[in-house]
């Protein structure tokens, strides 16, 4: 089995930003890189047929979001095991960062899953509502109170509605 | 108003992206050949040991159930004795029997026959002119066995009767009915096979099972006979 020659391309290109998104939902780098290599590696079983879709990361994505979301557990006890092997030379978050997620970590999953993907996908409300299979109205709802919360719990910063 | 959050979010963007070492495709690659290997190897092993107990002495391939046919609904406690299950036989007319009838003649295996008889008629019987086409000299054992225990719990049903016929061809016809008694305290199951053993005098107590729809028990206690069953009915306690 050999892979097509596009996919270490389409690798490369796209699983940075989602691991940043899966990042701020799990609240734990490791363990999103964990999920997004997963996500991957479910592509690359079926590539032949996902690199003939339009939008493979499409497909990537709701893998990766899927798994976060059922938080497979079994990659915790992985990430535990790996957490002594990350590059000693990789420079830590901000404090800024650390609050945001720590504050995400709070939000309810319906609320963290949103504000997600509209800040660090730029999805749209209705983006968002085909995504989770929610009402825009739901969608909206999450936002607004997601953005409540964060804002409380960083202390106050100013936020703005969709 | 500026929204503060998402310069928050911008942030948390460039550090997570600064952390990010992708594994890297060749990861992917290994990780799920890896997967498909172990795969591999689990469905050698599980075909190895399936091949080691199919070859063992005292093991028998795994059989499928024998079909039974599409025996109806058993009456109901307190139903009236008009309400009887009457037994469908698996066979079909004969007009139905193409594909299987071109097999070679078998008249020793009571599954080849069973599936093979004609029932032109609730509890009649017949070997087709197809079947002694293929087997002139066929002989087949029809017979039924009647099972009473009282009660619900009971665990055995003790054999109460039993005939049999053999179908010729100068005799290719018979009735064997299955039609229950009234209603009472006792379970009751008939049971009506081809094949040329006896029945055993007790089998389990299967009517709870069959009343729940679940027939498989029945060919697992009737198989050890060499049977074929080809109609059933059964009746649970009425009291």
């Amino acid at each position: 089995m050999s892979a097509r020659p596009d996919f270490a391309e389409f690798y490369a290109a796209t699983f940075a930003r989602l691991t940043v998104q899966i990042h701020a939902f799990v609240g734990d780098h490791a363990e999103a890189q964990d999920l997004v290599q997963e996500a991957y590696c479910r592509a690359f079983a079926r590539w032949s047929t996902l690199s003939r879709y339009d939008e493979p990361l499409a497909w990537v994505n709701r893998v990766a979001w899927n798994l976060a979301v059922s938080r497979w557990r079994r990659l915790t006890l992985l990430r535990r095991r790996m957490h002594d092997l990350s590059p000693p030379d990789v420079a830590g978050p901000s404090a800024a960062s650390v609050d945001l997620a720590r504050a995400l970590g709070q939000l309810p999953p319906n609320q963290r899953r949103a504000i997600v993907l509209h800040y660090l996908q730029d999805m749209s409300v209705a983006d968002i509502a085909a995504f989770t299979g929610a009402a825009e109205g739901t969608v909206k709802a999450w936002l607004h109170r997601g953005r409540t919360a964060l804002a409380s719990l960083l202390g106050g910063v100013e936020v703005t509605d969709v | 108003m500026s929204d503060e959050l998402r310069t928050l979010f911008d942030r948390f963007e460039a550090d997570s992206l600064a952390q990010t070492q992708p594994p890297g495709a060749r990861a992917v690659q290994r990780t799920v050949r890896r997967r498909y290997g172990t795969r591999a190897v689990l469905v050698l092993a599980a075909a190895a040991a399936a091949i080691v107990w199919a070859l063992a002495p005292g093991t028998s391939p795994p059989r499928s159930p024998e079909p039974i046919g599409p025996t109806s609904s058993p009456s109901a406690p307190g139903a009236s004795p008009t309400a009887h299950s009457s037994s469908t036989p698996p066979a079909a007319s004969a007009s139905a029997k193409t594909g299987p009838s071109a097999a070679a003649c078998d008249p020793s295996n009571a599954s080849f026959v069973g599936q093979r008889l004609a029932n032109p008629s609730p509890d009649v019987y017949q070997v087709t002119a197809q079947m002694l086409a293929i087997c002139p000299d066929l002989t087949v054992r029809v017979a039924r066995a009647t099972y009473i225990g009282k009660g619900a719990s009971i665990t055995t049903l003790t054999r109460t009767g039993s005939t049999s016929v053999t179908l010729t061809a100068t005799n290719p016809s018979a009735t064997l009915s299955t039609v229950l008694p009234a209603p009472s305290c006792e379970s009751v199951l008939i049971v009506v096979y081809v094949g040329a053993s006896d029945p055993p005098s007790s089998v389990a107590n299967v009517v709870p099972n069959l009343s729940a729809g679940d027939q498989h028990d029945l060919p697992q206690y009737l198989q050890l006979l060499g049977a074929n069953i080809i109609a059933t009915s059964w009746q649970a306690p009425a009291c």
